[in-house]
């Protein structure tokens, strides 16, 4: 091994040469790897085109690898399940959810292809093992994953990418777009290992890098919340794509909007509190008591929702925002008992469902009290105490919440009798919850192709395309979870649009 | 001037910590076995991480390590079913090395 003197050390200073630049001249350049990267990489691969795929991270899979399942309508599953849903109900569904504040051509174009698309997946291998809803009597249009993880679906797309051909470089972000007279013409990219790429793309270049939600500046700079918790990868989605969207003059869209799950365990790291319904953890049982439809308090310690909202999270995530981010699920020994031989009410999302005992809960209690997020007390003041919280106002709430159980009317909000319970039982049990981010939800304007549209004058930035989360357009302001799954079938579909366009436009 | 930047800085640290000293085991080993900077880095006077391509000129493609169980699944952190992962990813070499794989799972695995 050599010493490193200083001299060397110095002459290194001119040695920018060492340092490899390759340039590659390619058809298509994808950007991000995750949902919607993955698929429009392997449906330009399917159409002939030469193909590169570039991830910033050292694995591949951004948040795809989280999903559980994936929206779609008219398809065989739901068939085959008596499902009735129909393309224009979902359609009339997602313009009204919206008031519609959406790109209403592009909305058709992808619900009417979601069920092509799950078929299109199931060609390349992806299963898919029940279509499941978070809403009692809901609607079913939830795919659900392989293990109720996206994993499957992000080999498969791999394999078909590669074997028609395509390349995949981890760890090396896309720096900068080759932008010359109005057209995106190729990508400056730099591997973890000291290489620079240059790319040229004949077709077009597809940004799939999935918003900014891991970028505090920007989160901030758009009015989201920075204090929240973050769902999914913990890096990665740093809005590198800003600075390309203004370079390019497009226009931008509900950039404030973004999806937000008001329970979460307070100040804890939420990836510990996914789990596969089979396999629940201490954690993710925990995590569940604050999806209850029982009694949540405030700070002021008074009762802000009518708690059975709780999976609708555009309905929570805002009310939870509202009274400070952080909110106690409180229940008493009756309802400790009930949950562990009866299980709970309502799912935490597919991680721990509607049903299951929770047989982890004492372990729990424990667990929580040590670490700060659950406490403890054989009295209310007790518990108000502990909780930080004014003692006669919470008093007072448990008094009110004792009368509606025993009328089976909950005065202050329209909640569903069957949920309507007492705390009268000690010892009685606080968990507090917050609000955490999984994605941000806006971006740039596009048509249906998934063309880039300029501010000045709505037509495309010839050879930009834009797909999957960092899509402006598909929600107003915020999130819809009456159709289970969209985020990832708008992924995958528009990912299939931008790589389809190309193809079509280079056939010419 | 990226490259510049970042090199003058390596000189700058090389400078204070008085190199060479290496903080990692690896980089020991590696010593040990007559490795020079070339073999890794390709360049005599490393100005890049460690290239996977060069660990494989002489490791060959594939280590075989133990596998284990994880509930249903059977896991070996060198076949990651989430794309290629650089060998430097985890194996840090000069610095104490890190399971990347644990940035989203929860494995014990000891690696050199
Ligand atoms: C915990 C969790 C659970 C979810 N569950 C569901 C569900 O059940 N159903 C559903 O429909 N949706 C779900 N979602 C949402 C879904 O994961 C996203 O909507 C979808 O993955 C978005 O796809 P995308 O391709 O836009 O972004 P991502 O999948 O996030 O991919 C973006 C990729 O781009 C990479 N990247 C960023 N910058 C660069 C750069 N400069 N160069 C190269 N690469 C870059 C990132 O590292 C990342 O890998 C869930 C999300 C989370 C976090």
């Amino acid at each position: 091994m050599n010493k490193l003197s200083m001299a060397i050390a110095l002459s290194l200073l001119s040695a920018s040469s060492y340092a490899a630049n390759y340039t590659k001249n390619v058809d298509v350049v994808v950007i991000g790897s995750g949902a919607s990267g993955m698929a429009a990489a392997a449906a330009a691969e399917e159409k002939g085109l030469t193909t590169v795929l570039l991830e910033k991270q050292a694995n591949i899979g951004g948040s795809a690898l989280y999903i559980e399942g994936t929206f779609a309508v008219e398809t065989e599953q739901q068939k085959s399940m008596y499902i009735g849903l129909t393309k224009d109900w979902a359609y009339k569904n997602h313009m009204e959810f919206n008031h519609g504040f959406i790109n209403g051509p592009l909305m058709r174009k992808w619900i009417n292809r979601s069920d092509d698309s799950i078929k299109w997946m199931e060609e390349k291998g992806v299963t898919f093992h029940d279509v499941r809803t978070l809403f009692e009597d809901g609607n079913r249009t939830w795919h659900i994953f392989k293990d109720g993880k996206g994993v499957e679906f992000v080999q498969k797309m791999e394999q078909s990418f590669t074997k028609n051909g395509g390349k995949i470089y981890t760890e090396t972000p896309a720096t900068e777009l080759v932008y010359k007279d109005e057209k995106v013409v190729g990508v400056i990219a730099e591997d973890g290992e000291g290489d620079t790429y240059t790319f040229n793309a004949k077709g077009g270049v597809i940004v799939a890098t999935g918003g900014f939600i891991n970028n505090p500046k920007m989160l901030k700079k758009f009015g989201i919340r920075t204090d929240h918790l973050i769902v999914g990868p913990k890096k990665g989605r740093d809005g590198d794509s800003i600075k390309w969207w203004e370079e390019t003059g497009a226009r931008l869209e509900g950039m404030k909007t973004h999806l937000a799950i008001g329970a979460w365990l307070y100040g804890k790291d939420p990836n510990t509190q996914l789990s596969h319904p089979e396999h629940t953890t201490v954690y993710s049982q925990m995590a569940s008591l604050l999806r209850q439809p029982y009694m949540w308090v405030a700070k002021d310690g008074k009762r802000f929702i009518d708690e059975s909202q709780a999976p609708l999270w555009h309905n929570t995530g805002p009310a939870v925002e509202r009274v400070g981010n952080g909110y106690f699920a409180v229940f008493d020994d009756n309802m400790r008992e009930y949950m562990k031989t009866d299980g709970i009410d309502i799912s935490h999302s597919d991680w721990v469902r509607v049903g299951h005992k929770l047989d982890l809960l004492d372990e729990g209690i424990e667990v929580g009290q040590k670490e700060g997020w659950l406490v403890k007390s054989n009295t209310i003041e007790g518990l108000a105490k502990k909780m930080g919280i004014d003692v006669a106002t919470f008093k007072q709430t448990v008094v009110d919440a004792n009368r509606y159980a025993i009328n089976g009317v909950d005065e202050e909000f329209p909640k569903n009798r069957k949920y309507v319970r007492s705390m009268d039982k000690p010892p009685y049990f606080a968990v507090k919850g917050q609000n955490a981010t999984l994605i941000t939800l806006g971006g740039p304007t596009t048509d249906t192709d998934m063309q880039v549209l300029r501010e000045k004058d709505m037509k495309p930035v010839g050879g930009l395309y834009v797909v999957g989360c960092e899509v402006g357009g598909v929600y107003g302001d915020s999130y819809n979870l009456t159709l289970e799954g969209m985020a990832s079938s708008f992924a995958i579909n528009s990912g299939r649009f931008a790589a389809e366009h190309i193809a079509e436009k280079m056939k010419l | 001037m990226k490259y510049l930047t970042s090199i003058a800085t390596a000189a700058l640290l090389m400078f204070a910590v008085n190199v060479p000293s290496y903080a990692g085991e690896l980089a020991k080993v590696h010593e040990d076995a007559d490795v020079t900077c070339m073999d890794c880095h390709g360049t005599d006077t490393p100005t890049r991480r460690g290239k996977t391509s060069l660990c494989k000129n002489c490791h060959g493609d594939q280590i075989e390590i133990k596998e284990f169980q994880v509930e249903e699944r059977v896991v070996n952190v060198h076949k990651s079913p989430h794309g290629e992962i650089r060998c430097t990813a985890c194996h840090k070499t000069h610095e104490p090395s890190v399971l990347y794989c644990n940035d989203c799972h929860q494995y014990e695995v000891e690696l050199p």
